[in-house]
């Protein structure tokens, strides 16, 4: 396979990829030893910080009695994991097809530390899910067949893991300083940011780099195209927190209903801007995006 | 509502839906074999508001991996793969 690259200032890459190496070998983990997967889970526990929930700020959250917002609470839970789950398996095909490129060979070092911990990771996911879930939320992400020229492709592939990362981080790093979350919620999400800050390191240069270097030659029909996807992208991303399958779980029954009016909340379109806002100023900064998207 | 809705009703509904989604179409309803992706009447991020308005109309799960090539290509092929080979996606 041919693999964009040529005039990428690859050597500035190489080098971070080598010291996150290092750094990866050093925090080398088993999470088959790090965790204890208790028989069955309390009842009356939070799994999922209120304030980040799906629902919060609608009056149908509000009236909710703590009982049904606590089993609200495990069922985002239980998406959120599956929805990390989801990306986690787009993530692994799209860095082994990346392995022993043309790239720098440091890269190919780094790309099997980031396969392996995503690999680690979904299984911390996956067991949770099915031990205590018995299921993982399909997604339902549909991708079109859309074919780019490589460079494109590189790009959007790296452009993709920085959005879904960089909201998955936000939520990670806010359960896992949550004192009212249960313990075993709050190491799972200590765990995913710990690996999860190497990625983005990677991702925002290599995403950066690969637009620097490519852009200038696709012109403005593809750059156009490629703003569109990456705004598309985004929503679609977002859509993923919205499931009408959580709020069946949880016992509300217009679940449809209430999945299109949490959607359109306003608290929650404030909510999305303040968790997209950090990912959007790199989109921007960097001159990927003309303006930061409204979700 | 449920799988049991008549043929018309639900093509009725979903022709609405896209006609409702799309910018770029202006009027209440599309026809059931017009080629609403090859057309650009709706993109991919509807056909994730639009499994999870199927999924509403059948009143369970659908999981887009087994989705087969070709099925939201009409009002007429989504009826088709959603409704009448239904149960294949549960
Ligand atoms: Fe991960
Ligand atoms: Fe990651």
């Amino acid at each position: 396979m041919r693999i964009a690259g040529k005039g990428l200032k690859m050597d500035n890459i190489a080098a971070l990829s080598q010291k996150l190496s290092k750094a990866s070998v050093k925090r080398y983990s088993n999470p088959y030893l790090e965790f204890d997967w208790p028989e069955s889970l309390s009842e009356d526990s939070w799994w999922f910080s209120p304030e980040l929930s799906s629902l919060s700020g609608t009056a149908l959250y509000d009236a909710m009695p703590k009982e049904q917002k606590q089993r609200l609470a495990f069922w985002e839970l239980v998406n959120f994991f599956s929805l990390n789950i989801h990306g986690e398996k787009a993530l692994l095909q799209g860095l082994a097809k990346r392995l022993y490129s043309h790239w720098p060979t440091e890269i190919s070092e780094y790309l099997h530390h980031f396969l392996g911990e995503e690999n680690k990771h979904m299984t911390l996911f996956g067991t949770f899910c099915m031990r205590y879930a018995k299921k993982v939320y399909p997604s339902k992400a549909y991708a079109l067949n859309e074919n780019h020229i490589q460079s494109v492709e590189d790009f959007l592939f790296f452009a993709r893991v920085v959005i879904f990362e960089e909201f998955v981080d936000y939520y990670n790093l806010y359960m896992a300083k949550d004192e009212r979350l249960h313990p075993l919620c709050r190491a799972i999400n200590q765990y995913h940011h710990n690996d999860e800050s190497r990625h983005l390191a990677f991702g925002r240069k290599i995403t950066r780099q690969l637009f620097e270097s490519h852009a200038g030659d696709w012109g403005d029909d593809t750059v156009n195209g490629v703003r569109r996807y990456l705004g598309d992208y985004i929503q679609a991303t977002w859509k993923e927190y919205y499931n009408p399958w959580v709020y069946k779980d949880a016992g509300i029954n217009d679940f449809y209903d209430t999945y299109l009016a949490a959607w359109r909340h306003e608290s929650q379109k404030q909510l999305r801007q303040t968790i997209s806002s950090h990912c959007f100023s790199f989109f921007v900064t960097s001159g990927i995006l003309a303006e930061e998207p409204v979700v | 509502m449920n799988v049991y809705m008549k043929e018309q009703e639900i093509k009725t509904k979903l022709s609405a839906w896209v006609a409702g989604q799309s910018s770029g179409y202006h009027a209440d309803s599309v026809p059931f074999d017009l080629r609403i992706i090859e057309q650009r009447i709706i993109t991919s991020v509807q056909i994730m508001e639009l499994i999870l308005f199927l999924e509403h109309l059948r009143g369970e799960p659908i999981n887009p991996m087994q989705i087969k090539p070709g099925a939201f290509s009409t009002i007429n092929s989504i009826y088709q793969h959603f409704f009448i080979e239904g149960q294949a996606y549960a």
